[in-house]
């Protein structure tokens, strides 16, 4: 069954999901989804809100499949939904901190979400602490910017693709490339600054 | 900017041997299982959404409102047309009028 979904071209595939064929979303879920946790555990640095907004991603593909207008290719469909997801769970989470502050005594486990550094599972032990500094690091940024600077410096996807998630053309990206690197530059800075 | 940037750069080099790190093999079940429990139920429910509690709460008090400006004119309308005063009103209610039987 799984060879006869990757013989299919993407309008097949497409036309499957639209009539609710199972084996084809199984399918689907099966072939992307270690790129999906992949990309929202990058953005989100928490692996048990990556799985909630992996699993979140499948359920909006189920569901929007048939107004899928097949402007762009099924994968950069999916990386959208994905990012979209990750930032709505950063603005909730943002939204939680700040609640947080006021009312100190209410959520008391969002400390415990805030306190710690991020350390990718991914990463090679040697390198952990220097990526968990610079995740940090990114976690300050603006959103557009943590996004850009998430999918292309982090992730090592290029420029085409990640316009593409974005919905951004290339010299917009680049310049948020830019200002993140910057930003991330002060950032560094800093952090560095208070240790000595 | 590769100078003004140079701390970046550093850190970046991390980066470079990441492993794609995906989810366990139960994804699919897990998902599935999520699915089913958050289908919507087949009979009609009162929305819980703010924007329909909000929607509904104004409503009512526009009918309120409505239902109250209505009262009002019709009582101007009832005492504009007894223009007796209330003394008399009063007297009236407790058969207390004077009357002569000559």
């Amino acid at each position: 069954m799984r060879q006869y979904f990757t013989n299919l071209n993407e309008k097949e595939l497409i036309q499957q999901l639209r009539q609710g064929n199972e084996p084809a979303f199984r399918w689907l879920v099966e072939n992307y989804r270690n790129r999906v946790f992949h990309t929202v555990l990058n953005i989100l640095q928490d692996s048990k809100e990556a799985e909630d907004a992996a699993q979140e991603t499948f359920i909006q593909v189920f569901e929007s499949v048939k107004s899928f207008k097949e402007e762009s290719s099924i994968s950069t469909w999916i990386y959208r939904i994905a990012t979209r997801k990750a930032l709505d769970k950063i603005r909730r989470r943002k939204t939680r901190q700040k609640l947080h502050k006021l009312l100190p005594w209410w959520m008391p486990e969002e400390k415990k979400s805030n306190e710690g550094s991020f350390h990718h599972p991914g990463i090679l032990a040697e390198n952990k602490e220097k990526a968990a500094v610079l995740f940090r690091a990114i976690e300050s940024l603006p959103e557009k910017q943590k996004l850009a600077f998430t999918l292309i410096k982090v992730q090592g996807m290029n420029y085409e693709e990640a316009c593409a998630i974005m919905q951004q053309n290339i010299k917009a990206v680049e310049s948020l490339i830019s200002r993140a690197k910057l930003n991330l530059q002060r950032e560094l800075e800093q952090y560095y600054n208070a240790l000595k | 900017m590769e100078k003004r940037t140079a701390l970046v750069d550093e850190h970046l080099l991390t980066m470079q041997s990441m492993e794609e790190i995906g989810t366990d093999d139960f994804f699919y079940t897990r998902l599935k299982a999520r699915m089913e429990r958050e289908q919507p139920e087949q009979g009609w429910s009162f929305p819980l959404k703010p924007v329909w509690i909000v929607g509904t709460l104004v409503l009512l008090l526009a009918v309120n409102g409505f239902m109250l400006s209505q009262q009002f004119k019709t009582t101007d309308t009832k005492s504009a047309t007894n223009s007796t005063s209330p003394l008399q009103n009063f007297a009236s209610s407790y058969d207390q009028t004077i009357s002569s039987s000559y």
